[in-house]
């Protein structure tokens, strides 16, 4: 018995290693702007955070309201900036070819529906 | 600027100094302390000392315990013979080298402060010194080096773009914060709130 | 089982190797297949030391002594609910649970991975695969939990008397979960670090994981100071014995880390110092592993006795050579974004707490290994226990204290926004009021009252900043109990590491107060008899037999007396004049002003197969003092000896496990992101108006 439930263990792990092989789904490395667009949307998450930071620091009076003002102008520019490059990165996949394309519109629909969570795990 | 008059009296430059001495003093403070701290053992009961004693010796049988806390039959026999020459009018020293000319050095819970064991007892005050000297030296060049640092990103963004050129995307940073643009510092409490909801 | 148990081990070996090669083989040679296979191996060795696992448990449960690792550490006397402390009771046992909270929690971690970890992913699965790998080989080619006895005994062995106790379900768990948990984030930062992503991807990710890790290892210090605490039987909770000075290291190691990661968190600063620090973490906690298996002590005789010892002295080297490695070759791309401004600034606080953390690991470290230095310099043995970490270690943990009340309430950047008077006055204030009250009390110690004294001005900082955060909000026209909860909401890791700072505190009164104040005497009394030790007296009333064939043991009972010391005045000179703290009362007439306040039970008992003593304390406790009564030994004359002692304060200890836990949780607790709603589709004109 315990022989039979050895052997059945190894049939299921050899099963479900190999299956990325033999199965129907093609599998691609996870394209470099779709990964650099996550890290893009992280940074400006983590930048929308140090504002929310500033604001609480401001208003406990840890921050003069010069210091404020310009550490948030400054925090808001750097993400606007972001939020450029994020727009611009798409922009300049659309002008590929349309596997890409394709691949894109997947992905975005994949990123528009990943729980928010995520972000800050 | 007016913020800065109460550091008038220590003043930004002295501020390093300032640090390190108040660092100085509260640990020579601390050390001080401690070594106050050493009660004088004829100001101790009888009793007090046999406890004392009993956790300065280590149970040869056990694992990293001291008489004081082992519930073997040698330490309870231990802690007997401890009791019995402190009635006999023994100092703690005479009883810890009667138990280290039958036992070793190695029943002695701590390692006396002498000859090659005093190391074990200067490196820990090296390294004590040496990295707070460290964390000190690092803080001043990490200072000395905000003059020649270049620019962050965000700087050189501000720097490089004009305003204009970001208006779309600051207008979208603004409505995801829930600022309403333009309105910068009335809209502080909305903003923070939007981070809690 | 055994059969199973082995094979499914085995095949995790194999699984786990797969992994390793396919992850790297994959990235280099950009085969997605292979990636994915080995991310799906690295899920499969859940599966399979799952199986081996349940294996060895329904080996226990069934009793099956054909099992050498089954007959060792357990028999038929034993509480079948002990099987779970028995299943990691032994070296190999614990082993598997090692790996079994590896595999879980790499599993976990690579689902929950971001996505923007994408390029550096097959790199950390190939290290998390390498580390469960050394664990498979060493289970299956040498330790194994499954090895098999040529003849089958009559009887187990029973399960060692000292871990019968609640809380040994969770503490020993804890403990080594905690340790092997560090290899998570430090798998998540070298795979960005090789794949050569030098930003703050990583950063959210390694702080969430490494304070998970310091959270579960520090809880599960507590439980087992509580479990010395209250079976042990020696009146106290920490011994600095090389065991716990092995997992306090590392945790001393991630509670610099998880401080320093906000300076990068916040400022960009410290990326170099926070790599180097996890990688310390890492290689202390494989000491730790080291430590655990090459015996309780180090020196060159356990060490050379022990194969396994050998083994992960071995591992815990490949750890640091690679670690630091790594560490050297990305060194120039770890730069930080600014610089220090200024001494009187959060960072620079944040740097000399992260250097007392560290003094205290160094200090704490060269005490465990200078036994080994002795032996192996001059063939001298010598001890360091706890008289020496206590007086080394002890100016610098009051020294961290005294940080924690500073560091907080010096702002970011410099301190030229925040007036530091109108900060520090009201902690300074209170701090010196503490410490004058107990002088003009009489109160003796005066290292113990300068210890008060900070614990005050650490107090009233970490309630100042709450009074003013919560006011703000009131004045806004929250409720107080809404409005302090909003602050605390809003920046979670900050008021959350104050939760843990006031359980710290609560820690420190009881260490202060226990380390200073105990009261102490023994005694043995015969039914009837009491025995009294400062406003208390201990009657023995009843005792009764608890023997099992593999044990030896009664039970006592006591009431507890309060008493007026006017009562017994005279006993009192009388044993002041002998030099002890207490005295017998051969008599048990109560007193006029004797009020009967407690009942309680002891317990003693001797396993004859281990040759070792097992006993339940008496302890009756109050925020104020524990009454602490130790059964040492029944007597052949029918009496019972006693160590009677009192322990201030030893009620914090234990009080400050929840707050540890609750602050812990809402530090690491997720941060609803800011944004409403991912912004590029209002860029892309996919959806419009909602703003």
């Amino acid at each position: 018995m315990p022989i039979v439930l050895g052997t059945l263990l190894a049939i299921i792990s050899i099963a479900v290693i190999a299956y990325p092989f033999l199965g129907s789904q093609r599998y691609r490395l996870v394209s470099e702007s779709f990964v650099t667009r996550e890290k893009l949307r992280a940074e400006r998450l983590r930048i929308y955070r140090k504002i929310s930071d500033i604001e609480a620091d401001y208003e406990l009076g840890d921050l003069t309201e010069a210091d404020y003002q310009q550490q948030r102008d400054q925090l808001r520019i750097s993400a606007a900036e972001i939020l450029k490059q994020e727009s611009d990165s798409i922009t300049i996949d659309s002008r590929r070819d349309e596997d890409l394309e394709k691949e894109i519109s997947r992905l975005r629909e994949q990123t528009t529906h990943s729980p928010r969570g995520r972000d800050n795990l | 600027m007016a913020s800065r008059i109460p550091f008038a009296l220590i003043g930004p430059r002295a501020l390093p100094a300032g640090a390190t001495v108040v660092f100085f003093v509260v640990l020579i403070t601390v050390l001080l302390l401690s070594s106050v701290s050493c009660v004088r053992e004829e100001d101790l009961s009888l009793e007090q000392r046999a406890h004392q004693l009993a956790g300065e010796l280590m149970c040869p049988v056990c694992d990293g315990q001291t008489i004081d806390g082992s519930s073997a039959q040698i330490s309870q026999d231990m802690r007997a013979k401890v009791r019995e020459r402190l009635d006999a009018g023994d100092t703690n020293a005479e009883i810890k080298d009667y138990f280290v000319v039958r036992y070793g050095s190695e029943i002695l819970a701590a390692p006396e402060r002498s000859g090659f064991n005093l190391l074990a007892w200067i490196v820990p005050v090296v390294i004590v010194i040496g990295g707070f000297g460290i964390a000190l030296i690092t803080i001043k060049n990490m200072r000395k080096s905000a003059t020649q640092m270049p620019p962050t990103s965000a700087e050189l963004a501000s720097a490089s773009e004009s305003e204009d050129d970001l208006t779309d995307y600051l207008a979208q940073v603004d409505r995801d914060l829930g600022i309403a643009p333009k309105t910068k510092t009335q809209s502080k409490p909305n903003a923070s709130d939007e981070a809690k909801s | 089982m055994a059969e199973l148990g082995f094979m499914a081990l085995l095949l995790g070996f194999a699984l786990s190797a797969y992994s390793a090669v396919g992850a790297i083989v994959g990235e280099r040679k950009g085969k997605a297949e292979l990636v994915v296979s080995a991310r799906r191996a690295l899920y499969m060795t859940t599966l399979t030391v799952t199986v081996a696992s349940v294996a060895l448990i329904y080996a226990f449960v069934q009793n099956d002594l054909s099992i050498a690792y089954v007959a060792n550490h357990s028999n038929t006397l034993m509480d079948r609910a002990f099987v779970w402390v028995a299943f990691y009771a032994g070296n190999e046992g614990s082993l598997l649970y090692i790996l079994l909270t590896l595999s879980i929690i790499s599993a976990l971690a690579i689902w929950f991975a971001p996505k923007r970890l994408a390029r550096s992913m097959p790199w950390t699965i190939a290290i998390l695969a390498i580390n469960q790998l050394f664990y498979f080989g060493v289970l299956t080619f040498v330790a194994s939990p499954f090895e098999l006895l040529d003849t089958v005994p009559v009887d187990g062995r029973g399960i060692n008397p000292l871990l019968t106790h609640p809380g040994m379900f969770s503490h020993p768990p804890l403990l080594m979960g905690g340790l092997i948990a560090i290899t998570i984030p430090f798998a998540f930062v070298s795979g960005a670090l090789i794949a050569g992503s030098y930003g703050d991807d990583w950063i959210d990710v390694a702080r969430v994981s490494a304070i998970l890790g310091w959270g579960v290892l520090g809880a599960g210090m507590l439980l087992g100071a509580w479990w010395a605490y209250t079976i042990l039987g020696w009146g106290g909770y920490w011994a600095w014995d090389p065991i716990e000075n092995v997992a306090l290291m590392p945790w001393l190691v991630m509670t610099a880390f998880i401080h320093s990661i906000m300076v990068q968190k916040r400022r960009g600063m410290f990326r170099m110092w926070n790599v180097a620090l996890l990688n310390t973490g890492f290689v202390l906690a494989q000491l730790g592993m080291f430590i655990n298996r090459g015996g309780p002590v180090v020196s060159v005789h356990s060490f050379a006795a022990s194969a396994l010892g050998v083994i992960f002295l071995t591992f815990m080297l490949a750890s640091l050579v690679f670690a630091f490695a790594l560490f050297l070759w990305r060194m120039p791309q770890l730069k930080s974004d600014r610089a220090m401004e200024s001494f009187m600034s959060r960072e620079a606080s944040f740097l000399v707490n992260n250097f007392l953390f560290l003094a205290v690991m160094a200090v704490t470290l060269w005490g465990v290994l200078f036994p080994l230095f002795s032996d192996l310099a001059r063939d001298v043995s010598v001890s360091v226990s706890a008289p020496y970490f206590d007086r080394v270690n002890g100016p610098v943990l009051l020294g961290i204290v005294v940080m924690m009340g500073i560091g907080p309430l010096l702002p970011w950047r410099k301190a030229s926004a925040r007036s530091l008077k109108q900060w520090f006055i009201w902690p300074t204030v209170i701090g010196v009021i503490t410490i004058t009250v107990l002088v003009a009390l009489g109160v003796q110690r005066p290292v113990a009252i300068f210890a008060f004294g900070v614990v005050a001005f650490v107090a009233t900082s970490i309630l100042e900043e709450w009074w003013r955060g919560t006011a703000a909000r009131y004045h806004a026209g929250d409720n107080w109990a809404i409005a302090w909860w909003r602050l605390v909401n809003g920046n979670r890791p900050r008021h959350g590491g104050y939760i843990v700072h006031i359980s710290i505190l609560m820690l420190g009164l009881g260490i202060i107060g226990t380390n200073f104040y105990q009261q102490r005497t023994d005694g043995a009394l015969a039914l009837g008899e009491s025995l009294v030790i400062d406003n208390y007296r201990i009657e023995y009333v009843a005792n009764g037999d608890s023997s099992r064939p593999d044990r030896i043991a009664k039970w006592a009972e006591m009431t507890v007396y309060s008493i007026d010391p006017d009562d017994y005045s005279q006993e009192i000179q009388l044993s002041n004049a002998q030099g002890s703290s207490g005295f017998t009362l051969r008599d048990s007439q109560t007193r006029p002003n004797d009020e009967l306040i407690d009942r309680i039970e002891t317990w003693h008992g001797f396993y004859l197969d281990f040759n070792m003593a097992s006993v339940r304390s008496g302890i009756r406790s109050t925020p104020v003092e524990d009454l602490y009564v130790i059964p040492r030994d029944f007597l052949s004359d029918g009496r019972i000896s006693l160590a009677v002692s009192i322990n201030p304060l030893a009620w914090w200890l234990w009080a400050s496990g929840p707050f540890f836990i609750i602050g812990t949780m809402v530090a690491v607790w997720p941060q609803v992101a800011v944004e409403r709603k991912p912004a590029r589709k209002e860029r892309l004109g996919s959806s419009e108006g909602e703003s």
